[in-house]
Parts: C-alpha cells; sequence; structure tokens
C-alpha cells in the first residue's frame, strides 16, 4: 500500500468517526431541559402559603367588623379552619415534592461523567500520534455514549412517573383548585359583603361629617385590600389550572419525553406558569 | 345521616343567599327601621354568613379526607423517583467499572469501527440491564 493510500485511509477513517460522534451526540441531545423548568416552576407555585394563612385568618379578620355577640360563632370557626392548616400546607408540599421529583429526574447534571471522560482523555492524551482535535473528539464521544445511556434510562423513569402518578396528580391539582373557591375565593367574597355592611351602616348612622369621610377612606381602602385578595386567589386557581394542563401534556407524550414539540409546548407552559404566579404574589 | 362535601356547599349557598336578601332588605328600608332593628338585622346578616362559611370550612374538610388517597399515591410515587435517582448513581459505578468508556476508548485508540460500535453497545446495555 503507497502512502496516499494510507493517509486516504486515515482520513476515511477520521470521517467516519467524526461521523459516529455527530449521530451519537444528536441521539442522546434530549432536551430534558423544558420539563425541568416546568417542575421548577410548579414546585416554586406549590409554596403559596399565603393563601393557607389567609383561609385561616378570614374568621378573625371578621371580628373587626362584627359585634362581640357573634365572637363566639368565628372563634369555632377559626379552630376548625386552625385544624386544617397543616393539612392544606402538607399537600402544598406533596404537590412541591412530586414536581421536585419530576425536576430532578429530568436534570441534565443528574449524573456527571467529569471523572470518567477526564480518565480517558489523559488515555488518550498519552498516545503518540494522537492531535490535540482528536483527544477533544473522542472524549466527547465517550461523554455522549455515556450520556445517551443514563438519558435512556432517565427518559423511562419519567415516564413511568407520569404514567403512574397522572391520576393522583390531576385528582390532587382538582382538590387543590377545589379548595381555592370554596375557601379564600368565597372567603373574599363574604369579607367583602361585611365589610362593605360595616362600613356603610357606621357612615350613614354617624352625625359627624369629618367621621363620616374617614370612615368611607377605610370602607375603600379595606374593600380595595380584600379585592387584591380575591383577583390573588382567582389568579391562583388558574395557576393551578396550568400546572395540571402541563402535566397532562406529558402525560399525553409519555413516550415521546424528548420532542422538540413537546420542549417548545411544555417551556411555554412553564412560562405561563410563571407569570400567573407573579400576579399572583 | 352524614354530611356529604355537596351538601355542604349547597347549605352553605342557601345561607349565603337569605343573608344576601336580609342585607337587601335592611338597605331598602334603612330609614324606615330603628336602630336596634337595624342592629338585629346586620347580627342575622352576619350570623348567617358566619354559618354558610363554617359550611364551607366542613366542605374543606371533606375534600381533604376525600383525597387522601391521592395525595398519599403522589407522595409515594415522589418517594420513589428519589429511590430512582440514587439509582442512577449505580449506573455511573457501573458503567465505570465496567470499564465501558475505557473499552469505547481503546476502540477509538485502535480505530476499529467494529469495536467502536460494539463498546458503546456495552454501554448502552449496562445502563439499560440495570434499570429494568
Amino acid at each position: 500500500m503507497t502512502v496516499d493510500v494510507l493517509t486516504g485511509m486515515a482520513r476515511a477513517i477520521r470521517g467516519t468517526l467524526g461521523l459516529v460522534v455527530v449521530v451519537v451526540m444528536t441521539g442522546c441531545t434530549s432536551d430534558l431541559r423544558a420539563i425541568r423548568e416546568f417542575a421548577t416552576v410548579s414546585a416554586e407555585s406549590a409554596r403559596y402559603e399565603e393563601l393557607v394563612d389567609d383561609y385561616v385568618g378570614f374568621p378573625q379578620r371578621k371580628k373587626l367588623y362584627q359585634g362581640p355577640t357573634l365572637h363566639p360563632q368565628l372563634e369555632d370557626e377559626h379552630k376548625a379552619r386552625e385544624f386544617q392548616r397543616n393539612l392544606l400546607l402538607l399537600r402544598l408540599g406533596i404537590i412541591r415534592e412530586y414536581m421536585d421529583a419530576l425536576g430532578a429526574l429530568a436534570a441534565d447534571d443528574l449524573v456527571v461523567f467529569d471523572q470518567q471522560v477526564e480518565g480517558l482523555t489523559q488515555n488518550i492524551s498519552a498516545m503518540p500520534g494522537v492531535s490535540k482535535e482528536e483527544v477533544e473528539t473522542y472524549s466527547g464521544l465517550g461523554k455522549a455514549l455515556s450520556k445517551a445511556a443514563t438519558n435512556h434510562w432517565r427518559q423511562k423513569e419519567l415516564r413511568d412517573l407520569i404514567e403512574n402518578s397522572h391520576g393522583a396528580f390531576d385528582s390532587a391539582i382538582n382538590m387543590l383548585k377545589k379548595f381555592v373557591q370554596v375557601g379564600p375565593v368565597a372567603d373574599a367574597d363574604d369579607e367583602r359583603i361585611v365589610a362593605n355592611r360595616y362600613y356603610k351602616d357606621a357612615i350613614r348612622s354617624s352625625n359627624d361629617s369629618g367621621a363620616k369621610i374617614a370612615l368611607e377612606e377605610w370602607r375603600r381602602y379595606h374593600l380595595a385590600e380584600i379585592k387584591g385578595r380575591a383577583i390573588s386567589a382567582t389568579d391562583y386557581v388558574a395557576v393551578l389550572e396550568e400546572i395540571k394542563g402541563g402535566h397532562q401534556r406529558l402525560y399525553d407524550q409519555r413516550n415521546q419525553l424528548d420532542s422538540k414539540a413537546l420542549a417548545v409546548e411544555i417551556r411555554e407552559i412553564a412560562k405561563q406558569v410563571k407569570n400567573l404566579y407573579m400576579n399572583v404574589k | 345521616m352524614k354530611l356529604t362535601k355537596d351538601d355542604a356547599l349547597e347549605l352553605a349557598s342557601c345561607f349565603r343567599e337569605v343573608a344576601i336578601q336580609l342585607g337587601n332588605y335592611l338597605e331598602d328600608n334603612w330609614s324606615n327601621l330603628g336602630p336596634s332593628q337595624r342592629q338585629e338585622l346586620q347580627n342575622e346578616e352576619f350570623t348567617l354568613l358566619n354559618a354558610s362559611s363554617q359550611m364551607r370550612t366542613k366542605a374543606v374538610g371533606i375534600l381533604l379526607d376525600e383525597e387522601e388517597v391521592s395525595f398519599a399515591k403522589l407522595q409515594g410515587a415522589a418517594r420513589k423517583a428519589k429511590t430512582a435517582m440514587k439509582k442512577i448513581k449505580k449506573v455511573a459505578q457501573v458503567l465505570e467499572l465496567a470499564g465501558g468508556v475505557v473499552g469505547l476508548a481503546a476502540a477509538i485508540l485502535s480505530r476499529d469501527l467494529g469495536a467502536i460500535v460494539t463498546n458503546a453497545k456495552a454501554v448502552y446495555d449496562a445502563a439499560s440491564t440495570l434499570s429494568a
């Protein structure tokens, strides 16, 4: 064989290896980052503990507007809600725990192959006649193959988690939505009626024009505060709805979790959850 | 008879409706009522609104009981996933112990395309076997 033929073969081998690297790199570029983003913002949104505080504190807030004869009724209600506090926080905590687990499984840095690749790089570097570019290429190949192997495993675990939990997740989110509607949203409606009645009656009963003006200011201030709470609670229902929708998409596409189209969609949902939650806060 | 969530919510809605009607009556007849009558009507309106809110509190309690199973299942799944994450560290160890990557390196250095494919498959299989 002539030198030209050998050189040609070497080029061909290098070309083929380059192709292998490209193929492997392409094959293992499973974009689960969008799922991680979605899980992270969803877990963050499940930290909305003020909602539970508002719910538990509602009977106490009503004391401001109601006479002492009605306070025992409000005390009873407060005790019942105080009992529910930890149960509600626990449920928000479970949603957070689930989303944390989902996000961690989708994390790119779950397994770091730096150590193995470093050893590989050193071994290759020690070989005579291997260029710096080749060392980088081969190291990249080793890393890419290792990632491909674990990506396959990760996707299977993610798929199993989503598939097995979807029904329970759906019910859990529905429960929280119902709680927000029956609790904080309805509370705000009632509080508006009570505050309005209290101030209107006080204004009409007063003969002091200065007091009337001050009471009117207080009425507006409190109604605005109550309206803010109502909007936050309603927005939080939208956050939960969005999270539920995101999980539904993951469930529908559980066999193609690394698809680019799903990544685009899930990233958009994550953005939406984040924006909606910012309004809530 | 045991109160259901829907019963509690329906009662809450009824109490609230009557409270609102009382409030409207008070509003419409303010000038015709004496202070004690106004106070009495206001108290009744508030008592009914409080009763409505107590019924909603009961509904939340029932809701919490009803959905306990779903949350327990979700928590179990999250914990299982955490165990799985520990397992992936094992995958990494096996990859290292089996010398999959090193074997691959040797194949690359020998420019043996067949061996590269074989070793790549071995690495892949090692992980897949563990995940089964």
